[in-house]
């Protein structure tokens, strides 16, 4: 039987103890005779022990320093600034992504030399091309919008910005 | 003469993987471990995350030379902020896989760089199976993404 | 919980969504002291987990018409402290956390005993602190509020497996770090 085996027994069985004294008792027969043979796992379970005692005593209270009663209630007065500005920053950045993308496509029609000869530059250079079977030029930008605006979506609901 | 080639390629590959994510780690630690705690606690939520960003990007792919400049450029800044988040993510995402892979190994006590170098060489491991691991790399890839992508605060 | 209590809290809470300001201040009385526990073991720091407290409980207090009376508040308010003292952990650059005034030892009160104690717990908290920001979270709550491997995935939104997982490489960390400095 390995060691780690033996150290994983031995978390098992500190987790139903009463007090991590008990260890010892609970643990299977094959698990004492490991221990009685190897010195490192049998100082392994002193320090497990001795860890979980003081784990145990995590919970014991301190007293506060100070009444937070007044400070709270006056806290609850002031308007709401945290999840208002998180709000409006998901608007923002949003409001902000949807305007260049306008601004970039509306450029590609201005008759403007300076711009022409940017966009000229910027057509010389390709990205690869997917050829999808069966899908319209239409049917793949409504797709694109779908998926991404599911994971903005998704995103702003999980990562708590609401 | 293939075993050779597939060695060079896993090699290459898993050196390469695990240079990037030791050097995020340097580079933005902090990225490193809000990833890794992401990807700890939602793996499928980083999975749906990305999977959605690559099939938008497959999408718009798909139209980025029938609609001109303007298009591709979208598609190429919307490129590049999915490597800046590949990027950012991949050290922690790395060092959790690596850290997962060596408990599995009877092995918990990694260190971070360790973890992330066990992460690189089983990321490129999988890579060298066709198919499969092909549709896992893809997967990892994508979780690696949706994690970068998956920002923001928690909430109450 | 007794039923009484319940009963009790269940009116105090519906007291509290009706906006009457004595029900709460009765919640942040009651809830105060082990929410500011949970804090500074959280954070290593008596003021960060004073500000912990506060921001708990403006969030929850202007958050409690959400919340469905008769149901326990403690671990709604446990939640929401432990998301929020993650979020502090993860924004704070490694900044050197302040000693636990209240648990330095004092040598000239109380007998020697308590001195050990106290050094003791201060050791364990020092170890606690090198932990990363999730793998703290779950000790604190498994031990300082004594929750089930259940209960802090719930929190914490991970599966109980994920949790016995990281609590059991969180132990051999304390374990190697406080073995290998006494």
């Amino acid at each position: 039987m390995s060691c780690e085996s033996v150290r994983e027994c031995l978390q098992e069985n500190l987790e139903g103890t009463r007090h991590p004294l008990e260890l010892a008792a609970r643990l299977p027969d094959w698990a004492q005779r490991h221990l009685e043979g190897c010195p490192a796992c049998r100082e392994a379970s002193w320090q497990l022990v001795s860890l979980e005692c003081s784990l145990r005593r995590l919970n014991e209270m301190s007293p506060m320093p100070v009444d937070l009663t007044a400070g709270v209630m006056a806290a609850l007065q002031r308007p709401e600034p945290v999840v208002a500005a998180s709000r409006e920053r998901f608007w923002m950045r949003a409001a902000a992504v949807l305007l260049v993308s306008l601004c970039l496509y509306a450029s590609t029609y201005v008759s403007f030399p300076p711009l022409q000869a940017g966009w000229q530059l910027v057509s010389g250079w390709s990205l690869p091309r997917l050829e999808l079977p069966g899908l319209s030029e239409s049917l793949a930008l409504v797709g694109a919008a779908v998926c991404l605006v599911g994971a903005a979506a998704l995103n702003w609901r999980w990562s708590g910005a609401h | 003469m293939q075993v050779l080639l597939y060695t060079l390629c896993f090699g290459l590959g898993a050196v390469g993987v695990a240079s990037l994510g030791l050097l995020g780690w340097v580079l933005w630690p902090g990225r490193a471990r809000a990833a890794r705690e992401r990807i700890e606690q939602s793996r499928g939520r980083c999975l749906v995350i990305g999977l959605l960003h690559l099939l938008a990007l497959l999408f718009l792919l798909a139209v980025t030379d029938r609609r001109g400049g303007g298009a591709g450029l979208l598609v190429a800044a919307f490129l590049v902020w999915m490597a800046w988040k590949l990027l950012t993510a991949l050290p922690g995402v790395l060092s959790w896989l690596g850290e997962s892979l060596g408990s599995l190994a009877d092995r918990p006590e990694l260190d971070t760089a360790r973890a992330t170098i066990w992460g690189a060489f089983l990321l490129a491991g999988v890579g060298l199976v066709p198919w499969l691991g092909w549709a896992l790399l893809t997967a990892c890839l994508a979780a690696t993404c949706g994690c970068g992508a998956l920002g923001g605060r928690r909430a109450t | 919980m007794s039923p009484a209590h319940q009963r009790d809290e269940r009116a105090l809470v519906l007291a509290a969504q009706r906006g009457e300001q004595p029900a709460l201040e009765e919640i942040v009385r009651l809830h105060q002291a082990s929410l500011w526990r949970l804090g500074s073991r959280l954070l290593g720091s008596p003021s960060e987990a004073q500000d912990l407290v506060q921001e708990t409980f403006v969030a929850a207090l202007r958050g409690l018409e959400r919340f469905q009376a008769g149901r326990p508040l403690r671990p709604w308010l446990v939640t929401i402290a432990t998301r929020l003292g993650l979020n502090m952990l993860r924004t704070r650059r490694r900044r050197p956390s302040e000693p636990l005034e209240e648990d330095l030892p004092d040598p000239s009160s109380g007998p020697e005993g308590e001195v050990e104690r106290r050094l003791e717990l201060e050791n364990l908290m020092a170890a606690v602190g090198t932990l990363e920001a999730v793998p703290r979270a779950i000790v604190v709550l498994h031990y300082c509020e004594e929750m089930s491997c259940a209960e802090v995935g719930a929190v914490l939104e991970m599966t109980e497996s994920a949790v016995k997982v990281a609590l059991f490489r969180a132990r051999e960390r304390l374990r190697t770090r406080l073995g290998g400095s006494s």
